[in-house]
C-alpha cells in the first residue's frame, strides 16, 4: 500500500503545473507590454520637458514690476491734518493710515 | 494722515466720518472707534455703523449726516493721498519722520513703511532724525 500512495499526489502535481504554466506565461507577457508602455510614457515626459525648457529659454522673460523711483527728502504738506502733541514741535511723526 | 486705499472700499467714507467728527471737535474719539476692529467684523465700517458711532459720541447728527453724505472733506482726503504718494507711500501704515519747516510743511528725514509696533524702532528713527539734524 505504501508503495503506491505517492502516485496520485504526483499526478495531481503535474496536472497543476501544466495548468498554471500558460497563466504564468500570459502574466509575463502583460508585464512586458506594461513595461514598454511605461518606458514610452517616460520618454514622452522627457520630450515634453525638453520642449517646455526650450520654449521658456527662447520666449520673452516674464514682466517684472518697474522699479519705483526712490523718493528722498520729500516735502509733505500736513496743513489741516489732525495732530496730537505739541503744536510747536519741531519734529513730526506722520502716520499714513486707512480704516479697513 | 488719511490714506484710504482703493482696495479697502469702505475706507474713504470712514475717513470722511473721522473728519466730520473732527468738525465737531471729536476726530480722535471717532478715530478710536473706527480703528476698534478687534472683532474684524465685516460690517463695522458700514454707513449705519458710522452713524451709530457719531451718536455714541453725541455729535450733532443733522450736521454730521450732512457732512458724511456730502463732499466737504473729499478733496482734503485726496490731497493727503497725493502727499503720501508723492512721498513714496504706497500702503498703510506708512510712517514718515521729519522736521517742520518755516512754511509749515514737513521735510522728511526718515521713512518707515509697513506695520511695526516696536517702540525701539520709533526711538531709533527719532534719534536718527536728530542726529541728521545736528
Amino acid at each position: 500500500m505504501m508503495k503506491y500512495s505517492g502516485f496520485p499526489v504526483l499526478v495531481l502535481g503535474l496536472a497543476l503545473l501544466f495548468s498554471v504554466q500558460p497563466a504564468f506565461s500570459q502574466a509575463s507577457e502583460e508585464y512586458q507590454t506594461l513595461k514598454k508602455e511605461v518606458d514610452g510614457l517616460k520618454k514622452d515626459i522627457q520630450d515634453i520637458k525638453k520642449l517646455v525648457e526650450t520654449k521658456l529659454a527662447a520666449g520673452p522673460k516674464p514682466a517684472s514690476a518697474p522699479p519705483r523711483a526712490e523718493v528722498k527728502d520729500a516735502i509733505i504738506n500736513i496743513k489741516g491734518a489732525p495732530i496730537k502733541g505739541d503744536k510747536n514741535a519741531k519734529l513730526v511723526f506722520i502716520e499714513f493710515s486707512d480704516y479697513q | 494722515m488719511d490714506f484710504p486705499l482703493e482696495m479697502h472700499r469702505k475706507a474713504f467714507k470712514a475717513a470722511v466720518a473721522g473728519l466730520c467728527a473732527g468738525d465737531q471737535g471729536k476726530f480722535w474719539q471717532m478715530n478710536e472707534k473706527l480703528f476698534d476692529n478687534t472683532t474684524y467684523s465685516g460690517t463695522y465700517l458700514d454707513p449705519e455703523n458710522l452713524i451709530k458711532y457719531a451718536e455714541e459720541l453725541k455729535l450733532d447728527m443733522t450736521v454730521f449726516k450732512a457732512c458724511l453724505e456730502g463732499e466737504k472733506h473729499d478733496a482734503e482726503i485726496r490731497q493727503r493721498i497725493e502727499e503720501g504718494t508723492k512721498a513714496g507711500v504706497s500702503g498703510t501704515p506708512g510712517f514718515i519722520l521729519g522736521f517742520i519747516q518755516a512754511d509749515g510743511t514737513v521735510k522728511e528725514v526718515k521713512r518707515q513703511l509697513g506695520a511695526t509696533d516696536l517702540y525701539s524702532q520709533y526711538e531709533y528713527l527719532i534719534n536718527q532724525a536728530f542726529a541728521s539734524k545736528h
